[in-house]
C-alpha cells in the first residue's frame, strides 16, 4: 500500500515538472504596477512590471533602487562616500596610488575598455577632463541663465591632451585602479547607466524574475515578456523635431533585449540662445552636431548604451557601418530636421 | 429554446416548462443586472484618459483630459518649488515652472495614454493615464 | 460515508474527466486575449453531472479534489487560491438553486458559472487590493451566463445519457431509491 502511494507521488511530481513547461495559467493571477525613483544617476528610473500582488511587486522595485544606488555610488565622479572607494577616488588619485576597489568597478572598466575598441574610440572614459570643464558650465549656466557661458578653446584643448586610455591601468587580479596621467579623469556616463541596468536586469533574471521593464533615463531594459507571452510596447520619444507635434517617433513592440535611446534634448543649457548639450564629440570638443537623438535596440543594455552614445558623433554613413559590424544591433536616427534613418532590421513604425 | 430541446435533453420528469420559464427569467435577470451596472459604470466614470500627477511617487492629483484646466503643483520645502499644468483640447502642458532646467516647460504637450513630461528637480512626473490597457508600456 | 471501492471509482474518474476537460479547454485560443477569464467552464459539466447524480457531498469532494490536482499539475499556489474561491462558491450556490427546485441544469449552470467568476475577482480583490475590476466584473457576468447555458445544456444531456450506477453507495437519496 505504502508502496503504491509512493509510486503515485512520485509520477504526480514528474507530471507537473513536465507539464508546468506547457502550463503556467496566468490569467487575472497578475497585475501591472510602476514605480518612479528620482535619486539616482541623476535621472528618473521607472520599473513596470507584472505581479501577483502589489507587496511583491514593491519588493522587487525597491531591490532594483538598492541596487541603482549602490551602482550610482560606485560609478559617482563627482561625490567621494566615506563607506566605499568610488570611481571619484579614483580620479582624485590620478598619478599617485593605486586603489583597491569593489569588483563591480573593475568588471565596468574593463567593459568600458573593450567599448572603446568596438566602437574605434568613439566612446572614450578617459575624456573626463574635458567633459567636467562641460559639466562645470552646464550646471552654472542652468543656475544663472543670464550669465551662462562656455569652455573656452584653450582650457578644451588642454584636457583633450590627457586622454588616452592607455593611461587607465587595471589589475584584475589585485582589483586595483590606477591612473598613471596625473591630469586624465575618467568621467563614465556613456557606459555606467548602461551597464548598472544590464546588471541589475541580470539579477531579476537569475530571481527568476518576469514580466519587468526597467527605465533608467532613457535606458530600457526588458525582464521576459508580459504575462501570456505579449510584447512590451515601446516607444522613442520625439526628440524635439521643430514643428512636430508628435509624442514619439517611432513605436514598435520589443520581448526581450534591450533599447537606449541618446539625445541632444536629454540634458542641455543654453548659451546666447543656442542649446549645448551633454554628449560631446571627441573630434570636435563641443556638443556632436549631427543628430537630435539615436535609438540603439540590441541584446544588452550596456551595449545599448554604449552605441547611442558613439553613434550620435558621427556621421551616419560611418555609424551604420559600426552597427552593421554588431549582430543583433539596430539603430533609428533622428536628424536635425526630423529626418528619420534606421537599420533594415529596426523594428516598428 | 424549445420543451422539445428539453425533453432531448432528459429533463421529462417534472414540470418542463416551468422550470424552462424559471431558467429563462434567471439568464434575462442576471444579463440584466450586468447590463444596467455596465450602464451606471459607463455614466458615473469619467471618460477616457486623465493626466496624473505626483510628486516623488506620491499622487498629486488626477485631472480629466477632455475638461480645460490650470493646475499648480507645488512641491519641495513649504511648497516653494511650483510647475504649472494646462490641460487644453486633450493635450497637457506644463506652461511654467521656477525649476533649475525648464526641461519641463519645453517638453512638448501629451496626450497619448503612456505619455509622460517629468520635472526631475522637482520630483514631479505627469503622466497621461486610461482605464484600458496602454498603448504605450515604456518611453526612451 | 463509506468509501466504498465502488465510489471511489465513480469519484475518480468523475475528477479525471473534469480535468481533461480543462485541459482542453487550456489548449483552445482564449475567447478574447484583452479580457482573461473568460471561459466556458467545461469542468463544471462534470460537478453539475455530479452533484445530480452523487449527491451534493460527493460532488464538492469532485470539485476539490479537481482543483488540488489542476494547481499541483498546471498551477500554482496563486491560482490555486482564485480557482479555490470559484469553485467553493459556485458549487455552494448551485446547491442551493438545485435545493430549491424551481430549475432545471441549465438554471443550476448560469448561477455555478456566474459565481465562479465572482468568486476569482472578489480573490483578486482581495489578493490585489484594488477595486477597479467593475468592468471586468460585468463582462464576466454575461459571458458566465453564456457559458452557464452551454454548459447546462451539455449537463442535462450527460445526465441523461449516463445512466445511474445502482450499486453506488451515495448516502442519502439514491440509497433511499434503491
Amino acid at each position: 500500500m505504502k508502496k503504491i502511494f509512493c509510486k503515485i507521488i512520485f509520477s504526480l511530481v514528474l507530471l507537473s515538472l513536465l507539464l508546468s513547461v506547457f502550463g503556467c495559467n496566468e490569467q487575472i493571477s497578475k497585475q501591472k504596477f510602476s514605480k518612479v525613483y528620482f535619486d539616482h544617476f541623476d535621472t528618473v528610473t521607472t520599473v513596470v512590471g507584472y505581479e501577483n500582488s502589489k507587496e511583491e511587486f514593491n519588493s522587487v522595485a525597491a531591490l532594483v533602487n538598492t541596487r541603482l544606488y549602490e551602482y550610482h555610488k560606485l560609478y559617482d565622479i563627482y561625490n567621494s562616500y566615506s563607506t566605499i572607494t568610488n570611481l571619484c577616488d579614483i580620479n582624485s588619485a590620478a598619478g599617485k596610488e593605486p586603489l583597491k576597489v569593489d569588483k563591480r568597478i573593475i568588471d565596468m572598466l574593463l567593459y568600458a575598455k573593450e567599448a572603446y575598441e568596438m566602437t574605434g574610440g568613439e566612446t572614450n572614459i578617459a575624456m573626463g577632463s574635458i567633459l567636467s570643464l562641460w559639466h562645470e558650465k552646464r550646471e552654472q549656466g542652468s543656475q544663472d541663465p543670464d550669465n551662462a557661458s562656455l569652455p573656452t578653446d584653450q582650457e578644451l584643448r588642454a584636457a583633450a591632451a590627457h586622454t588616452d586610455i592607455s593611461a587607465l591601468q587595471i589589475d584584475e587580479n589585485a582589483s586595483t585602479v590606477l591612473i598613471t596621467d596625473p591630469d586624465m579623469r575618467l568621467d563614465v556616463g556613456a557606459v555606467a547607466k548602461g551597464y548598472a541596468t544590464e546588471m541589475i536586469a541580470r539579477e531579476l533574471e537569475s530571481m527568476g524574475k518576469h514580466g519587468y521593464v526597467l527605465n533608467v533615463g532613457g535606458n530600457i531594459r526588458i525582464v521576459g515578456t508580459k504575462p501570456g507571452g505579449e510584447p512590451w510596447r515601446v516607444a522613442v520619444e520625439n526628440p524635439g523635431i521643430p514643428g512636430s507635434s508628435y509624442e514619439y517617433v517611432r513605436e514598435l513592440s520589443l520581448s526581450s533585449g534591450a533599447m537606449v535611446t541618446s539625445g541632444s534634448y536629454q540634458r542641455y543649457y543654453v548659451v546666447d540662445g543656442k542649446r549645448y548639450h551633454h554628449i560631446i564629440d571627441k573630434d570636435t570638443l563641443y556638443p556632436s552636431e549631427y543628430f537630435l537623438s539615436v535609438s540603439v535596440i540590441c541584446d544588452n543594455s550596456a551595449l545599448a548604451d554604449v552605441l547611442s552614445t558613439a553613434l550620435f558623433s558621427m556621421p551616419y554613413e560611418e555609424g551604420i557601418a559600426l552597427v552593421s559590424s554588431i549582430d543583433s544591433a539596430e539603430a533609428l536616427w533622428v536628424g536635425l530636421h526630423g529626418e528619420i534613418k534606421t537599420t533594415d532590421g529596426f523594428p516598428g513604425k | 429554446m424549445s420543451d422539445r430541446l428539453y425533453h432531448k435533453c432528459g429533463l421529462t420528469k417534472v414540470k418542463i416548462s416551468e422550470k424552462l420559464r424559471n431558467d429563462i427569467i434567471l439568464a434575462v435577470a442576471v444579463l440584466a443586472v450586468a447590463l444596467i451596472a455596465l450602464l451606471i459604470l459607463l455614466f458615473a466614470s469619467p471618460h477616457g484618459n486623465l493626466v496624473s500627477v505626483t510628486v516623488n511617487g506620491e499622487l498629486y492629483g488626477e485631472y480629466p483630459l477632455d475638461v480645460d484646466t490650470t493646475v499648480e503643483i507645488y512641491s519641495g520645502e513649504d511648497g516653494r518649488d511650483v510647475n504649472v499644468l494646462v490641460v487644453s483640447e486633450g493635450r497637457a502642458s506644463v506652461i511654467s515652472a521656477n525649476c533649475r532646467d525648464g526641461i519641463c516647460v519645453r517638453h512638448r504637450p501629451v496626450s497619448r495614454s503612456g505619455a509622460s513630461i517629468v520635472c526631475l528637480p522637482h520630483g514631479v512626473v505627469i503622466t497621461v493615464v486610461s482605464d484600458a490597457d496602454a498603448d504605450i508600456d515604456i518611453v526612451s | 460515508m463509506k468509501y466504498g471501492a465502488r465510489r471511489i471509482a465513480h469519484i475518480s474518474i468523475a475528477v479525471s474527466v473534469a480535468m481533461i476537460l480543462s485541459y482542453i479547454e487550456f489548449l483552445l485560443p482564449p475567447v478574447w486575449s484583452a479580457v482573461p477569464g473568460i471561459k466556458l467552464g467545461l469542468a463544471n459539466i462534470i460537478i453539475i453531472f455530479a452533484i445530480y447524480r452523487y449527491g451534493s457531498g460527493n460532488a464538492a469532494i469532485i470539485s476539490g479534489l479537481r482543483i488540488f490536482l489542476s494547481a499541483l499539475l498546471f498551477g500554482s499556489i496563486m491560482t490555486l487560491l482564485y480557482s479555490a474561491a470559484g469553485a467553493l462558491l459556485s458549487l455552494c450556490g448551485m446547491m442551493i438553486v438545485k435545493k430549491t427546485g424551481l430549475f432545471s441544469t441549465v438554471g443550476v449552470s448560469i448561477v455555478g458559472g456566474v459565481l465562479h467568476n465572482v468568486g476569482q475577482i472578489l480573490m483578486a480583490v482581495i489578493l490585489l487590493r484594488t477595486a477597479e475590476i467593475g468592468y471586468y466584473m460585468i463582462v464576466l457576468a454575461i459571458t458566465g451566463t453564456l457559458a452557464g447555458i452551454a454548459v447546462g445544456i451539455a449537463a442535462a444531456s450527460l445526465i441523461k445519457h449516463i445512466p445511474p450506477d445502482r450499486n453506488f453507495l451515495a448516502p442519502k437519496k439514491t440509497d433511499k431509491i434503491e
